[in-house]
């Protein structure tokens, strides 16, 4: 028989092996017990230690994103908000900017450590044209281009032919990125209540032109375009036959007009906006 | 000119000098956009130009006669733009704007040197 030689002990009935002379208690449920208890302790010591360093990583990072939030910017009455309502300068971003006549590079440091270069590929792509003084502080703003509540950061002065350069703030990659490369973004204006960004300016004498877009968080695509030229008869190379012409992106004519007061409303409040920023820059 | 081109030349005809520039610039998005950046595009080549970037020859002077009253060189005429004319490539002007292949478009763009006016 299997349990013969096997006696039991008297206080708690567990088997106690014979071939011990009864010192040697058969403990295997004890020493299960105690290897429970260790692997218990082990498992919460884990998930505590796993805690801690979420908690650490999680509270970081969120003391970054509120070091990155765009700043506060008031639309004005006419629902646009515009570059010279942008801070030009933000607590824990700076900048150095080389080149000259042009911005060729910008050194971007936060709390005073190097986090990015950001630059063109050559030596004469530049991130923004027509820069008078490299060190005016008006060379960069600060606002919130891309609607997602991170700062992002404009390099250049947003005129009429002239090139200016957008990088947005990747929460995820902790860096600035920069969006649509060969985008010129000239004369900008947002429009926060509806996440649109306009940009265009003159590129001749009898021409101006402008764009609508859409966000897609770090891209944009165009919409819609507004093109106005002042004697239509005379510059068929723009493909008009009106001052107004409002476009698809598509070249789909919307609507054209002879009169301002008839093109839509939007864009008649854009141009408007325009006119009145080409005049500040003039003043 | 036998051959089409993308750069900058000088043309000279009796009295005045041009400089025209010319740039191909990618269709694909609409006409306001390819306008803005073949502004800005050509007046970086033309930059490029005057600063010596890109080398000139004397090719680069189309003479539209031979009677051309001034025979300045490429230097001499560059010399005239820097000194006299503040923002000069941004001040130039589409000529013309023509549909070119691989879905491109050319733009010329053009100024007059006024200084040379006699």
């Amino acid at each position: 028989m299997v349990y013969e030689n096997v006696k039991s002990c008297p206080k708690c009935g567990c088997p106690i092996d014979n071939q011990s002379n009864g010192f040697k208690v058969n403990n295997k449920k004890n020493g299960s017990g105690r290897k429970w208890i260790v692997a218990v302790l082990s498992i919460i010591v884990l998930i505590a230690a796993v805690a801690i360093v979420f908690y650490v990583f999680s509270s970081e990072a969120s003391n970054d994103d509120s070091e990155m939030m765009a700043p506060q910017i008031t639309a004005e009455a006419d629902g646009f908000t515009v570059l010279d309502q942008c801070p030009t300068q933000y607590p824990t971003i700076r900048f150095v900017l080389e080149g000259e006549g042009s911005i060729l590079k910008a050194k971007v440091y936060k709390n005073d450590m190097l986090l990015q270069i950001l630059e063109g590929e050559d030596e004469y792509d530049a991130l923004a044209t027509d820069i008078v003084d490299i060190n005016d502080p008006k060379n960069v703003h600060f606002m919130d281009i891309n609607f997602d509540g991170y700062v992002d950061i404009f390099i250049g002065r947003s005129m009429s032919r002239t090139k200016s350069s957008a990088f947005l703030w990747n929460p995820t990659s902790e860096s600035f990125q920069q969006v649509a490369k060969e985008e010129m973004f000239q004369n900008i204006i947002l429009e926060p209540s509806s996440k649109s960004l306009y940009q265009g300016g003159s590129s001749s004498w009898c021409y101006s032109g402008f764009s609508r877009y859409k966000w897609y968080i770090y891209s944009i695509e165009e919409l819609e375009t507004l093109e106005v030229v002042s004697d239509a008869s005379q510059y068929e190379d723009y493909n008009v036959t009106h001052e107004y012409t409002v476009k698809t992106k598509e070249g789909e004519i919307v609507s054209e007009t002879d009169n301002i007061s008839e093109l839509p409303e939007k864009w008649r409040a854009v141009y408007e906006r325009y006119k009145e920023i080409n005049m500040e820059i003039t003043d | 000119m036998a051959n089409p081109f993308e750069g900058v030349k000088i043309v000279s005809d009796y009295d005045n000098n041009y400089v025209l520039s010319v740039v191909l610039v990618k269709s694909g998005t609409s006409e306001s956009a390819i306008n803005r950046i073949a502004q800005v595009k050509s007046q970086r080549q033309v930059s490029q130009s005057l600063n010596g970037v890109v080398t000139t020859e004397s090719e680069t002077i189309i003479r539209t006669t031979e009677k051309v009253k001034e025979n300045k060189t490429i230097e001499e005429i560059t010399d005239i733009i820097r000194e006299h004319s503040i923002g000069f490539t941004k001040a130039m002007e589409v000529l013309t704007v023509i549909d070119a292949k691989d879905n491109q478009k050319c733009y010329m763009f053009y100024r007059k040197v006024e200084e040379m006016k006699e």
